[in-house]
């Protein structure tokens, strides 16, 4: 579910937690985490805000049917 | 009783207050503190992500005066200026389109690149049925947002994120401020002002779902459960058309996005599951008509057995338009408009875009005068017009007014302060309660009452049901719990979605015709000429009053 975030590149900014405007991300020690992944809004600011470019996105089977 | 020691360190009080830091929000916030004003500008986001514009936008809507008779302020006052719409022409000129300059510049100053023809004019096209090219498109729409918050907090506005407002607080029927909680850390917070612009938006979701079933995968903000109007009516406002003021579109199959404008304006062909184009039979302007008749001849076509699917058939034109299309303005509107094209083999060229009537979203619109003040005293509206445009010119309006008006002003009213401590119970009781219902669970009740009865053709008795069921989970609110803040936020959201919802239902059993809004009523069929006005809605003694709008 969206968004994913590639660990191997996140420097742990939190600036992705920071501007998501439904608040499904969490910052933890290992890196963000998306805690609720249905109320995405898949509105990419997760993305714009993430200074590497390390977050993707996987649209949930019922998005693509 | 009055405040204790912690509620009053948590107290921020100023001139202005802007509820909403979405486009309206941030006009308004521009223009009072422009005017001088201190200015407090509250959301329940980030302001560099809050709102519609929030996930970007394409296009902005203004008349350029050059000489055509469509781009001129009688064009756009005209078309608008519609007894239903609930607008005088006066508030249209003067609120929205004499604003149109001002925000071009803001735009253009914080750094907004607008689309450019070959011969350095700017790229306008013609959409919702207007007689002219009134859209002016946008490179770089994902960024607005956060270029236009640099220049909000840039200016001194006194940025408060995070903040969930529950409640207006009034003094002898004035509005003198505002509570509410931080999502983040559960903290209580009151602001005091002379004056309050509410700028929340008008488009309210998770009241209904598109195919996919996902109530947060939708074209506007999914975070918004109605702020804009549960907060005023119950403050004693009074609010225009929540009944016609519901609106929809076309999205793409399963992708709740906003952006058939721009796939309309470039001259796409609607066609259905027989491959017809059929537009023409519920519009003149085929698809470039108004959204509803698309709307409403989509779902007449489905209903005669003639879809699913349905298409936007954009194979027929120029290769240079239609990659521009999806590459530059949809991504535009939706950040993440290609990876849902990726994902889905979505190639505007080659194949035509499977599209589905979207979910409903509920709408409405404060009552205003034309000074942008509500009804209740004090209180002014940021969101009187259509769209980014009307959003940020009616709102940068509405902060000059109520900015000039706050400056005039020697004291400030009072708040009652045993109010702010009985309202701080309330909202963080779902912390406190332990065991309980989950938000989800509430929730999906609602949604699914008005997903059931609620939809593109109702009746009466299916209304009454609905209100009936809407009546039935009302019982059940105040036991939903939360073992965290963001189910605390949630918790609250799922209370303000049921205010909305009875509202809406109520308002829709008063208007007895069909035609005006998105759905229809099937034991109302036809129009009626007699019901060509607004419909007023307000709360007296906790229970909702109706009048029509002369």
């Amino acid at each position: 579910m969206p968004p994913v975030i590639d660990r191997s590149e996140c420097t742990l900014c939190g600036a992705c937690v920071e501007d998501c405007p439904g608040y499904i991300l969490s910052m933890s020690e290992d890196g963000p985490k998306v805690l609720y992944p249905d109320e995405c809004w898949h509105c990419g600011n997760c993305r714009i805000s993430c200074p590497v470019d390390c977050v993707s996105y996987r649209f949930p089977l019922t998005m693509l049917v | 009783m009055t405040m204790d020691n912690r509620l009053l360190d948590q107290t921020m009080e100023c001139d202005v207050i802007v509820l909403g830091s979405g486009a309206a929000g941030c006009g308004a916030a521009i223009a009072a503190r422009e005017k001088g004003a201190k200015v407090i500008l509250i959301d329940k986001g980030k302001l560099e992500s809050s709102g519609c514009l929030g996930g970007g936008h394409d296009h902005f809507m203004a008349i350029l005066h050059s000489g055509d008779p469509s781009d001129s302020t009688e064009a756009v006052v005209d078309f608008y200026k519609n007894p239903m719409t609930g607008l005088t022409p006066q508030v249209i000129e003067a609120a929205w389109v004499e604003m149109m300059p001002i925000a071009l510049d803001i735009l253009q100053e914080v750094g907004v690149q607008f689309v450019k023809n070959k011969d350095g004019s700017w790229m306008r096209t013609v959409g919702f049925g207007q007689p002219g090219n009134w859209w002016i498109n946008i490179e770089n729409g994902r960024h607005v947002k956060r270029l236009l918050a640099k220049k909000v907090r840039a200016m001194g506005v006194d940025v408060v994120d995070h903040i969930m407002i529950t409640k207006l607080l009034k003094h002898n029927n004035t509005v003198a401020g505002c509570v509410g909680f931080n999502v983040l850390d559960g903290s209580f917070h009151v602001f005091k002002a002379k004056k309050i612009i509410c700028a929340l938006g008008n488009m309210a979701t998770r009241g209904w779902t598109n195919s996919t079933g996902n109530p947060y995968n939708v074209w506007f903000s999914p975070y918004n459960t109605g702020s804009q109007f549960v907060l005023p009516y119950q403050a004693g406002a009074k609010i225009l058309n929540m009944d016609i003021g519901q609106g929809a579109t076309l999205i793409p199959k399963g992708f709740g996005a906003p952006g058939m404008n721009g796939i309309n304006s470039m001259g796409a062909y609607e066609l259905n599951a027989l491959g017809e184009r059929f537009m023409g039979k519920y519009d003149p302007m085929w698809e470039n008509g108004l959204r509803i008749n698309q709307i409403l001849g989509t779902y007449q076509e489905l209903v005669e057995g003639k879809g699913p699917p349905f298409y936007m058939d954009m194979t027929h034109l120029d290769k240079d338009d239609v990659h521009h299309l999806q590459y530059v303005l949809m991504p535009g509107d939706k950040e993440t408009y290609l990876d849902y094209c990726e994902q889905r083999h979505v190639d505007f060229a080659k194949r035509p875009l499977e599209v589905e009537i979207s979910e409903l979203a509920f709408g409405g619109l404060l009552h205003t005068r034309d000074n942008m003040e509500t009804s209740l005293e004090g209180l002014y509206n940021g969101c009187l017009f259509f769209a980014f445009s009307g959003s940020m010119c009616g709102g940068y309006y509405a902060g000059l007014k109520a900015a000039e008006a706050a400056l005039q002003m020697l004291a400030q009213p009072a708040i009652d302060e045993a109010e702010v401590q009985q309202e701080e119970e309330r909202v963080l009781r779902p912390l406190k309660l332990g065991e309980g219902l989950r938000y989800t669970e509430v929730e999906g009740a609602i949604r699914q009452v008005m997903n059931y009865y609620m939809g593109y053709r109702r009746n009466h008795q299916g209304m009454q049901t609905a209100l009936d069921r809407l009546n039935l989970i009302e019982r059940y609110v105040d036991r939903i719990s939360a073992s965290n803040c963001h189910e605390l936020m949630k918790a609250n959201e799922s209370a303000e979605l049921l205010q909305i919802a009875k509202l809406t239902v109520r308002a829709c059993m008063e208007r007895k015709e069909s035609g005006r809004g998105f759905f229809k009523r099937t034991d109302y069929p036809e129009m009626n000429a007699d019901l060509a006005k607004p419909l007023i809605a307000w709360q007296e003694n906790g229970e909702p009053k109706f009048s029509w709008s002369h």
